[in-house]
């Protein structure tokens, strides 16, 4: 079939449309004329000729119609008319089209919110240039975790393999940040080598990235900001530019800021890495070293090349890098991405509103069936006239998309004001790291639009199928309404409501169990005295002599302050995680993987100021000193596993330091130095609130001491923290001048900071306001139902009426009716609750997935809910006056 | 028009329309009654299934029509082969030849 042919038709018959009619009328009729001819000319007379050829024809319309049907464009025709048709209808019913395109809104606008921002956090690609072609090179070592990689093995891998276009490190610390206005914190950031940039494909949204020559000291007093600090510290100013601020008490001029969403996990800002100014011993380990392929490699060839590498390094320095070999992963997310825990709540929340969405379209697919009463009317004339079926539910399928898509197109505009308040939720809740630039873009719309299609199709094909079912020979000789409503229509109304309520109960159920995770994670934390702790931290050094003295000379200038009981040092307080090291058991087997615990650094007091109790033996004193026998405390989980029938008190480990030391200093050497176990104290949660404890081990500062460590004071109050720390940070600047502190913070304000609660804090209230939104939702539908099913039932309630039911009477039936609904709802929704749950289990804490508690409040809230959503319609049943109703049709 | 029109397809309705045209051209009504004179009458063609056949053929550009008048000096619609409609009318014919001899010879195979 030529194809130009068809196509010149079709634009003819859908721009020349008068025409090309008025041409079929003209054809159809000369052949009328012709078949007259015949006849007349075959003996009949003129009103017979035309009457059989008018017979023999079976009626001009009819062709007419006939040629019309299988002309090119006639299908885009008739769509284009029921779209018309359609929006017309539509804007009559004022009323319905705009609660159901409001309800729909809200549905469509939420999940596109959402997804929104699962699509930046979790699906949009970095944004380096290719990055399915960089790699990170890990240091690994037979049973541990892969690691980090030394500088000088770092400068060999540069050297020495040939499969990378460029290779970059970077290692990031805490700094002590001083601004212009005086106000000083910690901060975390990153030493990177000058082609960090390069290799990533990055280049900074304004100033210049860093140069060669940079990477020397005395050169390198220049920073660039990460996007979100910028934000964050300087207010987006691009006059930032040339700025000096403070860093570790050395001014360094600000050069350049970062793109959004170009992150060094963590780090604020980045500094060049002098090789001088940086440990670079082979057995330093501290480097993060990433690469980019070259075009031609593949990860396995760059793999074998790198194996190599590290297989000669391990040959020619057998002191530090025997055993030890390197290897190549992809880069993935690994600098961007949140952890899976936050990703997987993310996917809940995606879920939750999914159903929320459910339910809004359940809702309009109820409006729709009421609706159907009047099409369905409208169907029967348009079916006596010719309409197949097919073409009564393909128009009125139409019309359910126009309403669809309608409340698709709304949705964006509830999605784009939405989303910047999550966001900010999320960022005020910890939620995300940073404030994510977030558009809402070309693919957002197309996610809107598709929501809204396929929903459209799903949902207004039911509605659709049911107006069009039309008897014409019954339709035509009744007009009661309930000929329309129907036994089915009823039933389907039943599972559609009951369906709901299902949904909100299984929302209803998650939020529950989730708070009461919540509630039973913050009670872990509340074992520590949080609100009565202030934390600060600082660098006392990398020499342990002088580190030594400097906190001892702390704390005793600390302890004199009016308000603090106690006070104390620590590497790492609660929440704050801990150094992992592996450790031996004298008189245990030695074992081919090291277990590895939480290694502290503390003071003599600090298990008093966190009121940790003892449990066993005796806690450090001061007369537990470099010169002394070295000691050890452990926690009960440690004790446990180790020494589960006898007292530890006595027994003594060892533990597997890395060789040299690089975060920490001693009075000696301390490979191969044995420690008498002196006391079991109470297990703390180091890292997360929802972590079971982990084995810890505690020793005294006074022995090793780490190069930053924090301090610890206990106050008696938490209403006198601001005076306190008001009067600490003047002593410790007068009792260690020219160190930074940090700032000084409640513990508990910490605490709330970690991870645990941060992750909860944001998916409850996304999950708690949806939850509220099923509700209202499942509510509003119901009363809807209730509404219909009373007007349904006018006149048999009028007649009843008449013959002498109550008032009470009516209002507990159809109450009754509201119940019998929910309770089938409660049944279905717990084991659906079941189900859905079982998926949660990761984010539940302390709370099994068939709470009974979560249930029974659940069921009785739905219970109360339905059956105050359907006392209006039973008050209204109750008020039918009989001689009303009865008069009625 | 179908499978039930009478047992004709439409396939072979547009063949025998395009075999009647292909001694010159005709109006509707002439084509109608030429079908039913080269079937030897077995093929009565119904306006209702004539027009939309010819309407459709034109579509897909086997067939040209124009206006013009008809012995009795009336109005008509007259219909033309085009070339390529020419050449589609000989492939179809060549390919009807093909399948009506293989269904003879089924036939005769088992009878």
């Amino acid at each position: 079939m030529p194809v130009s042919s068809y196509v010149s038709s079709f634009l003819r018959n859908i721009f020349r449309k008068r025409r090309v009619d008025q041409d079929l009328d003209d054809e159809v009729r000369a052949y009328l004329d012709l078949v007259i001819d015949e006849k007349r000319a075959a003996g009949l007379s003129a009103t017979e000729a035309r009457r059989a050829a008018l017979i023999e024809l079976q009626g001009v319309e009819q062709v007419k119609e006939r040629v019309r049907e299988v002309r090119a464009g006639t299908v885009v025709e008739q769509l284009w008319r029921d779209v018309a048709y359609g929006a017309r209808v539509l804007i009559k019913s004022r009323g319905f089209t705009a609660a159901a395109v409001a309800t729909l809104a809200l549905g469509i606008g939420a999940n596109t919110a959402i997804f929104t921002i699962v699509d930046t956090i979790v699906f949009r690609p970095l944004p380096y240039a290719e990055p399915g072609r960089l790699v990170k090179i890990w240091g690994t070592v037979p049973g541990t975790p892969p690691g980090d990689v030394s500088w000088a093995d770092f400068i060999d891998l540069q050297s020495q393999t040939h499969v990378f276009e460029q290779v970059a490190a970077d290692d990031g610390m805490g700094f002590t940040v001083a601004y212009g206005n005086g106000s000083r914190e910690m901060v975390s950031g990153a030493m990177v080598t000058p082609e960090w940039l390069s290799t990533l494909g990055v280049r900074p949204l304004i100033g210049r990235p860093f140069l060669a020559e940079e990477a020397q000291r005395g050169r390198d007093h220049v920073i660039i900001l990460t996007h979100s600090y910028w934000r964050r510290k300087f207010a987006s100013d691009p006059s930032v530019i040339g700025q000096v601020v403070s860093i570790d008490g050395e001014p360094c001029t600000i050069i350049a800021v970062l793109p959004p969403n170009v992150l060094r996990y963590g780090s604020d800002f980045l500094k060049p890495l002098t090789p001088s100014g940086y440990p670079t011993e082979r057995g330093h380990r501290d480097l993060d070293v990433f690469a980019r392929l070259r075009p031609d490699i593949s990860l396995a060839q760059a793999r074998a090349e790198v194996e190599t590498v590290g297989l000669r390094l391990a040959r020619e320095y057998p002191s530090t890098n025997k055993d030890r070999g390197l290897t190549v992963v992809p880069l993935n997310k690994y600098y961007i991405s949140p952890d899976p825990k936050t990703s997987g709540s993310l996917v809940m929340v995606f879920g939750a509103v999914a159903f929320v969405l459910l339910i809004a379209c359940v809702n309009v697919v109820n409006l729709l069936l009421a609706r159907g009463v009047m099409r369905g009317r409208e169907c029967v004339i348009r079916a006596t006239l010719g309409a197949s079926r097919g073409r009564l539910i393909r128009q009125l399928l139409i019309e359910n998309l126009l309403l669809f898509v309608t409340g698709g197109v709304l949705g964006i505009v509830v999605a784009q004001s939405s989303v910047d308040s999550l966001i900010a939720l999320a960022v005020a809740t910890g939620y995300v790291p940073e404030r994510m630039a977030i558009a809402v873009d070309a693919r957002v719309f197309a996610f809107s639009l598709l929501l809204s299609v396929i929903a459209g199709l799903l949902f207004g094909l039911v509605p659709a199928l049911q107006a069009s079912r039309v008897d014409v020979n019954i339709g035509l000789r009744e007009s009661a309404p309930t000929l329309y409503g129907g036994r089915q229509r009823t039933r389907l109304r039943r599972v559609l409501i009951v369906s709901e309520l299902v949904l909100s109960l299984v929302l209803l159920v998650s939020f529950g169990l989730l708070i009461r995770s919540f509630i039973r994670v913050q009670a872990n934390a509340s074992a520590l005295p949080a609100d009565r702790v202030l934390e600060t931290s600082a660098e006392g050094g990398r020499s342990f002599g002088p580190a030594v003295i400097f906190w001892s000379t702390v704390l005793d200038a600390v302890r004199g302050i009016p308000g603090i009981s106690s006070a104390a040092v620590t590497s790492r307080p609660p929440i704050h995680g801990a150094r992992e090291r592996g450790i031996v058991v004298a008189g245990r087997p030695a074992t081919a993987s090291v277990e590895v615990v939480g290694d502290i650094l503390v003071s003599a007091d600090y298990f008093r100021t966190l009121d940790i109790t003892l449990r066993d033996g005796r806690v450090f004193t001061d007369k537990d000193r470099a010169t002394s026998p070295p000691v050890a405390v452990i926690s009960q989980t440690l004790a446990r596993r180790y020494f589960p029938n006898q007292s530890p008190i006595g027994q003594r480990l060892r533990v597997v330091e890395d060789d040299p030391m690089t975060c920490c200093s001693a009075a000696g050497p301390v490979a191969g130095v044995w420690r008498e176990i002196v006391g079991v104290v109470d297990d703390v949660r180091q890292a997360n609130l929802d972590d079971q404890p982990a084995a810890t081990l505690y020793r005294p500062y006074s022995q090793i001491v780490e190069h930053d460590m924090y301090l610890m004071v206990r106050i008696a109050s938490a209403k006198q923290a601001p005076r306190v720390a008001q009067d600490l940070r003047a002593r410790l600047g007068a009792a260690a001048p020219g160190t930074e502190w940090a700032d000084i913070l409640p513990l508990d304000r910490v605490i709330a900071g970690s991870e645990s609660i941060r992750l909860r804090r944001f998916v409850l209230i996304l999950l708690g306001s949806f939850a509220a939104l099923a509700v209202t939702l499942a509510a509003v539908g119901l009363y809807g139902v209730m509404a219909y099913f009373v007007a349904e039932r006018r006149r048999e309630i009028g007649i009843r009426v008449a013959l002498g039911a109550t008032r009470q009477g009516i209002i507990t039936e159809v109450l009754g009716e509201a119940l019998r609904l929910s309770m089938m709802a409660l049944i279905i929704g717990a084991f659906a609750a079941q189900i859905v749950t079982r998926l949660l289990s990761s984010m539940l804490f302390g709370i099994g997935s068939t709470d009974v508690v979560t249930y029974a409040t659940v069921g009785a809230l739905l219970t109360g809910v339905s059956l105050l959503a359907s006392y209006l319609p039973a008050r209204s049943a109750a008020q039918v006056d009989p001689i009303v109703a009865l008069r009625e049709q | 028009m179908g499978a039930s029109k009478g047992g004709l397809l439409q396939g072979t309705l547009d063949l025998l329309i395009l075999r009647a045209l292909s001694l010159g051209p005709n109006h509707g009504l002439g084509i109608a009654r030429r079908v039913a004179q080269i079937t030897r009458g077995t093929f009565a063609v119904k306006p209702g299934s004539l027009f939309p056949a010819l309407h459709r053929l034109e579509e897909q550009g086997w067939l040209e029509a124009e206006w013009g008048e008809s012995e009795n000096r009336r109005k008509a619609k007259y219909y033309r082969l085009t070339r390529s409609g020419r050449r589609h009318l000989e492939t179809e014919t060549e390919s009807w030849k093909r399948i009506a001899s293989a269904i003879a010879s089924a036939i005769a195979a088992t009878s």
